[in-house]
């Protein structure tokens, strides 16, 4: 019974045979600091953090600079070095992705990420969760794409900063370490992409930049927060009712790209130039946040046309209720996502080949 | 009406035209409205205001239940209701005794009546929030139980009460608005009775559960939910 005498085995044995047995050494708390080195690595989850840039890894010579920086200015692995407490949470690898403003992440970036992370998936499952940094510009358009294409009940945690990395005050380094501590957490699981800054734990379907500065600037507005990284624990309180990864039914792992879907906005008397201007580009698809009578119009003839339309809206918050008369005319109603997720959804029903009107409000009310 | 419209547009042409051309007969043959039961403890949702311009004051009279039910006749077309005048006190006069009696009230006829969709309950907003989670706590039926209440007297210009009563129903009758606990209706909210509480004096959106949200909205033609409480249901 050799090999029982690590720390580990003594474990193992008070665990199979009732706790009876005397141990022949002292027996340790079993914190992972406690065992070995590759003991502890056993014992504490596999975490792949994509580094993508973005204002986490800003940087400027000047520590009082909260703006004017240069995001993409620290490697990810710079940035762990800082904070080397996640390697108590978890076992940390990485890889730099890109290291961009979220403005230079495009259609391209996110569906070579989602692919990434399904091949990573399947070639490394003993990875028990995922952080993807990312620019907060556009981090919950990258994370919905993830929310709604990686196949899996593993948490992936999308997190960027209001504050650069180097900043006196920054909210970086703390997000980061949460960032890793969800993505560890067994409750975290089967939740979808999850959005965490500032401590809440938001889910990737609703979660949206409310403010330009501030730190508490992810909402999930009227939908709340799913829970908290609190300084204690790791605590749920909400589970998303939409439809989202694992439950999925948009497989991307051969799509080779999206297909171009735009945005006009609205306003009193707002011109239908652009939805003419962006047919003409290329666009198959065109989300509306709110109209004007010559917007509306055009958008009218557009789906005549065969260009795929969905209805939302430039409040921030609220459903654009079915409309089953709209439908009828093509006009997909895009319940309560922002506009610039209506478009992500939209690209990638088309790219999966979804495009009837009744097929594209069916997955608007279910994603 | 509306829903069954909605219903069709979700099916491809032929079948959507032939079940609209049969959806006058389907309605002759359709089972009976669900059964919803409303019990009335009082609040403002059922007080009445000296006149119409009078919002905050209501001393000048209380509705009895089926009065205020009379007030929308539209809601008999949502379900068979059911009223029971529990109580007809201000909120700040609910007592731990009325909570008890109303929760067994609530799971006796649950048990006893399967054919129950859901129930409603009239309540004064000042300590709705209280008699909610306790309802929530102690309640064992899946069946949705809405809790509702007003800013406004009914008899008020713009009353918020016999709204929140109708859409109170039209979440009682959803069957996706089982299981998810006790939750708080008013202003076209769905809030959980666990964290939902009243952040307002007399503002019609008051009930929230701040940061944590709201569960799900409840718009003119259907009830949507936007999320689940994670903590398992009494059940």
């Amino acid at each position: 019974m050799h090999h029982l005498r690590t720390a580990l085995g003594l474990h193992l044995v008070a665990l199979f045979a009732g706790c009876a047995s005397t141990p022949t050494a002292p027996v340790e708390a079993l914190s992972p600091s406690a065992v070995s080195a590759p003991v502890a690595a056993l014992l504490k989850p596999k975490i792949h953090i994509f580094a993508t840039g973005g204002t986490i890894s800003g940087g400027s010579s000047d520590r009082m600079k909260l703006s004017g920086y240069k995001a993409g200015a620290f490697t990810i692995e710079q940035m762990l070095a800082d904070v080397p407490e996640v390697n108590e949470v978890a076992v940390v690898t990485h890889e730099q992705f890109r290291n961009v403003r979220s403005g230079n992440i495009g259609p391209s970036d996110i569906l070579a990420l989602a692919q990434l992370i399904q091949k990573t998936l399947t070639d490394q499952p003993d990875i028990a969760g995922f952080v993807v940094t990312h620019g907060t510009g556009t981090l919950e358009q990258t994370a919905y794409f993830l929310h709604l294409t990686v196949r899996t009940d593993k948490p992936i945690v999308i997190v960027g900063s209001m504050r650069p990395w180097s900043a006196f005050g920054t909210d970086a380094h703390l997000n980061l370490y949460n960032a890793v501590r969800v993505a560890a957490h067994p409750e975290s699981r089967g939740k979808g992409a999850l959005v965490v800054l500032n401590d809440e734990i938001n889910s990737a379907r609703d979660a949206t930049k409310t403010d330009t500065l501030r730190v508490e600037t992810f909402t999930s507005r009227e939908s709340g927060f799913l829970g908290y990284a609190d300084p204690d624990k790791v605590v749920f309180y909400r589970v998303p009712e939409q439809r989202h990864t694992f439950k999925s039914e948009f497989v991307i792992d051969d799509v080779k790209e999206l297909p171009q879907v735009d945005i006009v906005y609205g306003y009193q008397d707002a011109s239908a130039a652009p939805v003419a201007a962006l047919i003409a580009d290329g666009a198959k698809g065109i989300v509306n946040a709110s109209g004007s009578p010559a917007l509306t119009a055009a958008l009218r003839q557009a789906a005549a046309d065969g260009i795929k339309i969905v209805a939302s809206d430039n409040k921030g918050q609220g459903r654009v209720l079915n409309n089953p008369a709209r439908l009828a005319e093509g006009i997909v109603t895009g319940d309560n996502l922002r506009p610039q997720k209506a478009r992500i959804l939209l690209q990638l029903a088309l790219a999966c080949g979804k495009t009837t009107p009744e097929e594209l409000q069916r997955i608007f009310d279910q994603y | 009406m509306s829903f069954i419209l909605a219903l069709t547009v979700r099916l491809n042409g032929l079948l959507a035209l032939g079940l609209l051309a049969a959806a006058p007969a389907l309605q002759a043959v359709e089972s009976p409205l669900p059964r919803v039961i409303v019990l009335g403890t009082g609040g403002t949702i059922q007080s009445k205001g000296a006149t119409r311009m009078v919002l905050n004051d209501y001393r000048a009279g209380r509705f009895e239940i089926n009065e205020l039910l009379a007030l929308t006749p539209e809601i008999n077309q949502l379900a068979r209701i059911e009223a029971i005048q529990f109580a007809n006190i201000g909120s700040p006069s609910m007592t731990p005794e009325l909570w008890k009696s109303l929760s067994e009230k609530i799971n006796t006829m649950a048990y006893e009546q399967p054919d129950i969709a859901g129930f409603v309950i009239t309540h004064g907003t000042n300590t709705l929030e209280e008699t909610a989670f306790f309802l929530h706590l102690t309640v064992r039926t899946d069946k949705p139980v809405l809790v509702v209440g007003a800013q406004r007297p009914s008899t008020s210009i713009s009353a918020d009460g016999p709204q929140n009563l109708y859409q109170a129903v039209q979440a009682a009758i959803d069957p996706d608005s089982r299981n998810r606990g006790v939750m708080i209706c008013m202003n076209q909210q769905l809030t959980s009775a666990r964290e939902g509480t009243k952040s307002s004096t007399y503002k019609v959106e008051a009930f929230n559960a701040r940061d944590l949200g709201v569960l799900g909205v409840v718009d003119p033609t259907e009830c949507s939910i936007l999320e689940t409480p994670s903590a398992a249901t009494p059940c």
